[in-house]
């Protein structure tokens, strides 16, 4: 089931009145039966992997928590492991790797007589996998104390906003929200309703009438300007799209009384690359620093060995998106880019607070850093790694007339493209300059009402003619 | 004042939650006012939150009716074609009393009839056919009202066949071929042009045969909303054309459908029931005496399609002779090989001077089905 859906309005109108009247032990198992619909909407089978992931990570936090034997909590800890990246090897990656293996094969003239499975993907596995793992690491780590509530369990591994495509939420953060569940205040419901209405507007607004033209542009024949246009918007596009689905889905939980992390702070405005994944998609990339760069050394030895830590991270997340190529080389890039700037920063000592105001001199590094990126997503956006390079060979060896007119994109459409991305870059430096400080304090009825209604009615006119899943979805 | 709920701060994933929660007091309510169960808020506000939402999209609703009143839209009376290209189907197909002494044709088309390679709407066939129609018969004049869509599926032509009866016109011409006749059912809102929107229109919709209404999911509320509001209306007239993605890809399916050897030479069962479903709309729309219905097999270019491709295009003569046996008022024309590869700008479009041609051939075959006799015949028309 997706957010921007009619039967999600219906989900939705049965789930939040029940919620209204239950409490304790049935309010969470209703959200937890309502996860599991919500999840198993378009394949009920799916629901049988969520439980045995659910299942197989309660008992083993809870044995792993009854023993001081560190043997026997390092193999606890492993089978955690093996079962669930089992999973997601077998769902996510195996045609992947048998389809490398053939292609190895048929180049060194050697017969590979396997097929890949046909497997359909099911949603959210890497979000949800993530989400699991954090809870017996931890356990495993002694940061965190095993819950005895299995219907707290099962609601963290499923919890319906969050569940399909994040924010990834550590136990430690949301487990103890669920299992001492408080109720709504009026703050939480104004703040979440319109979250939850913005995170809309964001998606079937901007995301996807950009989408239309990145697609008219990556899916047929275009010259660089319109590539160029298109890499642009796509960037924007996957911003609104994907930052519009965490707004949806901390909105829905704040609703119910339940703080979700943020997972998105203006990233196009990073001064450099470091400084970007800070920004970007936080809950994924702090859980590849805790639970993957920090294990594998972190910054602690050395400036080669950070850097290589950072490309091996940034290469296995760059996998995590899909068993793909491209989002390999994605990653790859963005590792290769942030390593380079570890390298950078410590020989210039170069420091930097998140919370640092702008100043002009930024404009240069969040410049380069824009432009660095933007590289990334012609590979995570491109059908394939050959058609990815095939573009970026293109900006460099077309001639300039390719650079002077628009060929898959008429001049109406270009125009439109670039007002969504200034109106969203204008936002972008709007809202950070805004950090930290409130400019509107009023929550009175009418303006609140007042507020709502124009956001409806501003959907209602201005969404996009078609509508389209949320890209995340697919990984 | 405690609460320090900032909407905007919100919106923008400013907030760090610590930071709010470090200041977000669970808000006391006074015992008087009733909670709506657990989640936090006073009956009263409520109320006044959702009256409010109430005020905004009405007020929002009669400011786009002020707006769209004053829109000057064309209509098929006095255009040639829908000057909206595939959108604007509501407006282009309202209808006007008719004059007395005065015929109208309706012309159900896919792009063809469009013929969007040239500005100049008046070198359509149907334009062209107005034309020598008044010529022919000056003392009744007639009107031809060019319904072709660029890239037209049968659904659209079952929606606007249930729009015809309003217009009360004298004849209605098919000009279409089997690639107008998809084999795959979809949900009315994939068909690209905004004549979906006449499904969701009472005054078309009461026409419509309730298993089409069924097959084509024609029930989305937000696309009834969108149909019945000028706030919808005024959207639809606001957005953007989407000129470059939409026909080739079309017409790539198309082929690539004809092309499947397993549909190879066989009549396309879709065809029967949409072609039925377009009968049943106009008979409903028309009333107890339906106008003529007359359909013809429009030009196609052979050398656009492989053997088997053209071969099964053929098949939609006896296709629709075999759907309309035995009813009366319903004539079939085969015009697919009318002209030759040369005369053809694409697979499928003729040239202007082709559509002149075209509309000349049409005319005595029109007479014919108005019950009126040609004085010229088609050679003297065309020399």
């Amino acid at each position: 089931m997706i957010f921007n859906s009619p039967e999600f309005g219906i989900f939705a109108l049965i789930v939040f009145p029940v919620y209204a009247v239950l409490r304790g032990k049935p309010l969470r198992f209703w959200l937890v039966v309502m996860s599991y619909i919500f999840y198993g909407w378009a394949n009920p089978w799916y629901i049988l992997l969520l439980l045995g992931s659910t299942v197989l990570d309660f008992n083993i936090g809870k044995r792993m928590s009854r023993t001081d034997d560190a043997r026997r909590r390092k193999m606890l800890l492993a089978m955690s492991l093996i079962g669930n990246l089992g999973a997601l090897g077998i769902f996510k990656y195996s045609g992947f790797v048998i389809r490398s293996i053939n292609d190895i094969a048929a180049t060194i003239g050697v017969a590979f007589p396997v097929e890949p499975p046909d497997i359909l993907l099911p949603i959210g596995i890497s979000f949800y996998t993530f989400q699991t793992l954090s809870y017996t690491i931890d356990i495993y780590r002694g940061q965190l104390e095993p819950t005895d509530s299995f219907s707290a369990f099962a609601l963290y591994v499923a919890f319906f906003p969050q569940l399909v495509a994040g924010p990834i939420e550590r136990a430690t953060h949301l487990l103890h929200q669920l299992e001492e569940k408080q109720p709504t205040t009026t703050d939480d419901l104004i703040t979440g309703i319109t979250r939850v209405l913005w995170g809309l507007t964001k998606k079937i607004v901007f995301a996807d009438y950009l989408g239309i033209y990145v697609a008219t542009v990556y899916d047929g024949g275009a010259s660089n300007l319109d590539y160029l246009l298109a890499t642009y918007a796509f960037a924007f596009q996957i911003y609104l799209d994907f930052s519009g689905y965490s707004d949806i889905a901390i909105g829905l939980a704040r609703i119910m009384g339940i703080d979700l992390r943020e997972n998105f702070l203006w990233p196009y405005l990073s001064r450099n690359i470091s400084e970007f994944w800070q920004r970007w998609h936080i809950s994924l990339s702090t859980w590849l620093r805790d639970y993957l760069y920090i294990p594998l050394g972190g910054s602690r030895k050395g400036s080669a060995r950070t850097a290589a830590n950072v490309v091996i991270v940034m290469f296995l997340g760059g996998l995590w998106h899909g068993a793909d190529l491209k989002f390999a080389i994605w990653g790859l890039w963005l590792g290769l880019a942030l390593g380079v700037y570890h390298i950078y920063a410590l020989i210039f000592k170069k420091k930097f607070n998140l919370d640092d105001s702008l100043r002009w001199r930024d404009v240069i590094g969040i410049f380069i850093t824009l432009q660095t990126v933007m590289i990334s997503w012609v590979f995570f956006r491109a059908d394939s790694t050959t058609r990815a390079f095939n573009i970026l060979e293109n900006f460099v060896t077309r001639d300039l007339r390719n650079w002077t007119r628009l060929r898959a994109l008429n001049e109406e459409e270009a125009l439109l493209v670039v007002v969504l991305m200034v109106i969203t870059f204008g936002l972008h430096i709007f809202h950070r300059l805004q950090q930290g400080r409130a400019f509107l304090k009023w929550r009175h009825p009418v303006l609140v009402g007042a507020f709502w209604g124009g956001l409806i009615l501003f959907m209602f006119m201005f969404h996009a003619p078609t509508g389209e899943r949320f890209i995340y979805f697919q990984f | 004042m405690r609460n320090v709920a900032i909407i905007v701060q919100t919106i923008n994933g400013v907030v760090r939650m610590e930071h709010l929660r470090e200041n977000i007091k669970p808000i006391e309510q006074p015992s008087s006012l009733p909670n709506i169960g657990r989640l936090g808020i006073q009956s009263k506000s409520f109320v006044a939150i959702i009256g409010t939402i109430i005020v905004v999209l009405l007020a929002g609703e009669g400011i786009a009716a002020l707006i769209y009143k004053q829109i000057d839209f064309a209509d098929s009376y006095t255009t040639y074609r829908n000057p909206y290209y595939r959108r604007g189907w509501v407006e282009y197909t309202r209808p006007l009393p008719k004059p007395p002494n005065t015929r109208r044709i309706i012309i159900l088309s896919n792009s063809q009839g469009f013929l969007e390679e040239v500005l100049d709407g008046s070198l359509t066939y149907a334009a062209q056919l107005e034309q020598l129609l008044n010529e022919q018969l000056p003392d009744t004049p007639t009107e031809v009202l060019n319904w072709s869509i660029s890239g037209a599926r049968s659904p659209e032509l079952v929606l606007l066949a249930a729009r015809a009866g309003a217009h009360d016109p004298d004849l209605v011409l098919l000009v279409n071929y089997l690639g107008n006749f998809s084999e795959r059912t979809r949900e009315i809102s994939f068909y690209i042009s905004d004549a979906n929107r006449l499904g969701y229109m009472p005054e078309v919709r009461q026409y419509l045969p309730e298993a089409f209404i069924e097959l084509h999911q024609i029930n989305d509320p937000l696309a009834w909303l969108q149909a019945n509001t000028y706030l919808g209306r005024l959207t639809n007239y606001l957005e953007l054309p989407r000129y470059k993605s939409w026909s080739w890809d079309y017409t790539d399916r198309v082929l690539r459908q004809l092309d499947n050897s397993r549909h190879s030479n066989r009549w396309n069962d879709r065809a029967d029931e949409q072609l039925r479903f377009i009968y049943q709309a106009l008979s409903n729309s028309t009333g107890a005496a339906p106008p003529p219905l007359m359909i013809v097999h429009m030009p196609l270019n052979e050398a656009s399609f492989r053997p088997n491709a053209w071969e099964k295009l053929q098949t939609f003569i006896p296709g629709v002779e075999a759907v309309f046996e035995g009813v009366d008022h319903v004539s079939i024309y085969d015009a697919h090989d009318l002209f030759t590869p040369e005369r053809f700008w694409g697979w499928a479009h003729i040239r202007p001077d082709a559509h002149r041609e075209f509309a000349e051939w049409l005319l005595p075959r029109v007479l014919d089905s108005l019950g009126e006799s040609s004085s010229m015949t088609t050679s003297s028309l065309a020399s």
